[in-house]
């Protein structure tokens, strides 16, 4: 009787240290492509993340842009608007002036000689017949079948400023 | 300074009817002559005498009778239809039909006045039309150029960007180097319209190159028969008297013409076409022609009346009268809009007829005229192709055929389509004219002079002009 051969030890172990080796190698290569996946996500994202800062950096500077020249605009506007108010208000005070001191004139000595005058004018227009009334405020209304003529002291005042014309600029050139 | 001659009031009211006063005793006062009607509080409206018969004077007052009490009424006539204080006092300002101010400034001022009727320039004083008006708009730049003296009109259909195009161009168009100015009159307004009108113009008018004349919806329909008057007015002393070169831009024409038809009907006269008076195209060029150069006059008044033609008729009377008077048109279409591209101009459809006297060389680009006309001759082509591929089907076309059709999409898109606040200047309109046509083979591309063509096509260095 012949004994079985001593210590074939292991007669899988090449089989499993080729299998490690495989195994080994496998990992290797999924641990290098998962790295150069992860190293090209990584770029990607970076590429990404700096196209998209870019573009936010741009679109932030096109949006100031804006922001900024809509803000020049309305302040321009709102300049101009003020501009035009203050000129508004200086014809308006120089209407109320010129109508108070016209009105004023009332006081004057010579106010009836005016006041004569006015009605003689009032029958030029209106005729011989037309009624002559003083106006509250100074000056005559003239009145004939009809018609009727404003030589109120008011009514010549505010024809002599339509009249005025350009020189009412005066008030805001310099 | 002297108060001028005394008016004389009329107090003898005989009728108060919608928005017209009927005054009795009246004595020489004449058709359209300026009133000012005074309420017994002081109050002052005005008023266009509409109609005169005997001693019966009819007035339409512009800011309408409501509140008005026939016994404490004084019409005063001005013996003359309006006037208005014309110069440089109108550069910056907004005000309404009738020129009052809605910017909250103080009245217009002038050094003269001038009646608002104008009268037509002299023709054997006329100069003709010459050098560009430059708008920043492409299709109209590159292939209708509008010449200064010009008048022309765009056409329009309700829903197209009409408003949207006269404000750019308002705010927009230049005449380079030289001094510019623009008069925008708009009539029958909605407020929305006014509104954004008003906004997209500010800024020009903060700068004093733009005077806004705003005649709303609501307002009297006589004011809107002023408005265009006024608009001209102030145009030609800016013009004629200041040196400048003047664009003024009417929309909506169509509104214009509606009111007279209210007018002429107040005045009982016989209607005609439409309803619409028989001296409608007198009328009208009576407008459009108060526009041109004067010979030995330093600038220039160009027209750009915009009218919306009615269910897109063109045959409709206004379009069509529009059509004898002014030299040519642009024309916007439904089509193109709905592709979704602005400016929706129909190239076709439109003309410049005194493009020659203004584009070319020694006015804008030596290749202008020669590339307006070979895109004009490919469009055309293009559509022609297009209708034969609805009949037999694109296979059916010739490969010239398909080319010109390949080439359609990106005249609308890359030359036509700009947005509406991007002001292209000519070099850029003719360059995206050139990107378009460079998409046909050199063959196709025969109205383009050999050198030109090969300038583009051989070493493809851009703008090599001989």
């Amino acid at each position: 009787m012949t004994s079985a051969p001593a210590a074939a030890a292991d007669p899988l172990a090449p089989v499993r240290a080729a299998l490690v080796r495989a195994a080994d190698e496998e990992a290797e290569r999924l641990v290098a492509a998962a790295r150069r996946d992860a190293e090209a996500t990584v770029a990607a994202a970076r590429s990404r993340s700096a196209a998209l800062l870019r573009e936010a950096r741009h679109r932030g500077q096109r949006e100031g842009a804006r922001a900024a020249a809509a803000a020049v605009a309305q302040a321009h506007r709102s300049a101009r608007a003020g501009l035009l108010k203050a000129r508004a208000e200086a014809y308006d005070e120089l209407c109320r002036t010129v109508f108070a001191q016209v009105r004023r004139c009332r006081r004057e000595a010579a106010y009836p000689t005016v006041r004569d005058r006015l009605a003689g004018q009032a029958r030029r227009v209106l005729g011989p017949e037309a009624t002559v009334t003083e106006h509250p405020h100074g000056g005559v209304i003239g009145t004939a079948d009809g018609r009727s003529a404003d030589l109120s002291l008011d009514a010549v005042a505010g024809r002599v400023l339509e009249r005025c014309g350009a020189g009412i600029e005066t008030l805001w050139q310099t | 300074m002297s108060a001028g001659p005394v008016p004389v009031g009329y107090t003898s009211i005989r009728e108060l009817r919608g928005p017209l006063v009927v005054v009795a005793g009246v004595g020489g006062v004449g058709w359209d002559e300026f009133g000012t009607i005074t309420l017994a509080s002081g109050e002052r409206r005005h008023g266009v005498v509409l109609e005169v018969r005997d001693d019966l004077a009819v007035v339409q007052v512009l800011e309408g009778t409501g509140g008005l009490d026939p016994t404490g009424l004084r019409v005063t006539f001005s013996g003359s239809p309006l006037t208005v204080p014309v110069g440089e006092g109108w550069l910056g300002r907004t005000c309404d039909g009738k020129g009052a101010p809605r910017d909250g400034g103080p009245p217009v001022f002038g050094p003269v006045s001038a009646p608002v009727e104008g009268v037509a320039i002299n023709p054997v004083r006329r100069q003709p039309p010459g050098e560009p008006v430059l708008t920043g708009i492409a299709a109209v730049d590159a292939l209708t150029t509008l010449v200064r003296g010009q008048k022309l009109p765009v056409f329009s259909t309700a829903g197209l960007p009409h408003l949207e195009l006269a404000v750019q161009i308002a705010a927009q168009a230049t005449t380079a180097g030289e001094r510019f100015s623009v008069v925008f009159a708009g009539m029958g307004l909605t407020h929305a319209d006014a509104f954004f009108v008003r906004e997209a113009l500010e800024e020009r008018a903060a700068a004093g190159e733009l005077c806004l004349l705003l005649n709303t919806a609501d307002d009297p329909v006589i004011e809107r028969i002023l408005t265009p008057r006024l608009a001209l007015t102030v145009a030609e002393h800016l013009a004629f008297g200041g040196g400048r070169h003047v664009l003024v831009i009417m929309t909506d024409m169509t509104s214009y013409a509606e009111a007279l038809r209210e007018v002429s009907a107040a005045r009982g006269e016989v209607p005609a076409r439409r309803a619409y008076p028989g001296y409608l195209y007198s009328d009208l060029a009576s407008l459009y022609e108060r526009c041109g150069r004067i010979i030995g006059r330093p600038g220039s008044v160009t027209v750009l009346p915009v009218l919306t033609m009615p269910a897109g008729d063109i045959t409709h009377p206004v379009p069509d009268l529009t059509g004898y008077i002014t030299e040519g048109q642009i024309v916007l279409s439904p089509q193109i809009h709905a592709a979704g591209v602005y400016p929706p101009v129909d190239a076709l459809a439109s003309l410049s007829r005194l493009m020659r006297k203004g584009a070319g060389p020694g006015r804008t680009r030596p290749d202008h005229l020669d590339v307006a006309a070979q895109l004009i001759a490919a469009l055309a082509r293009a559509r022609q192709a297009g209708e034969l591929a609805e009949l037999a089907g694109e296979s059916a076309l010739s490969p010239a055929d398909r080319r010109y059709l390949a080439m359609y999409p990106v005249y609308l898109h890359d030359f036509l389509h700009q947005g509406r606040d991007t002001k292209l200047a000519l070099d850029e309109s003719l360059e995206r004219a050139w990107q378009v046509l460079l998409t046909l083979p050199p063959s196709e591309l025969g109205m383009l002079p050999a050198a030109l063509l090969n300038a583009r096509t051989g070493d493809g260095t851009p703008g090599a002009v001989p």
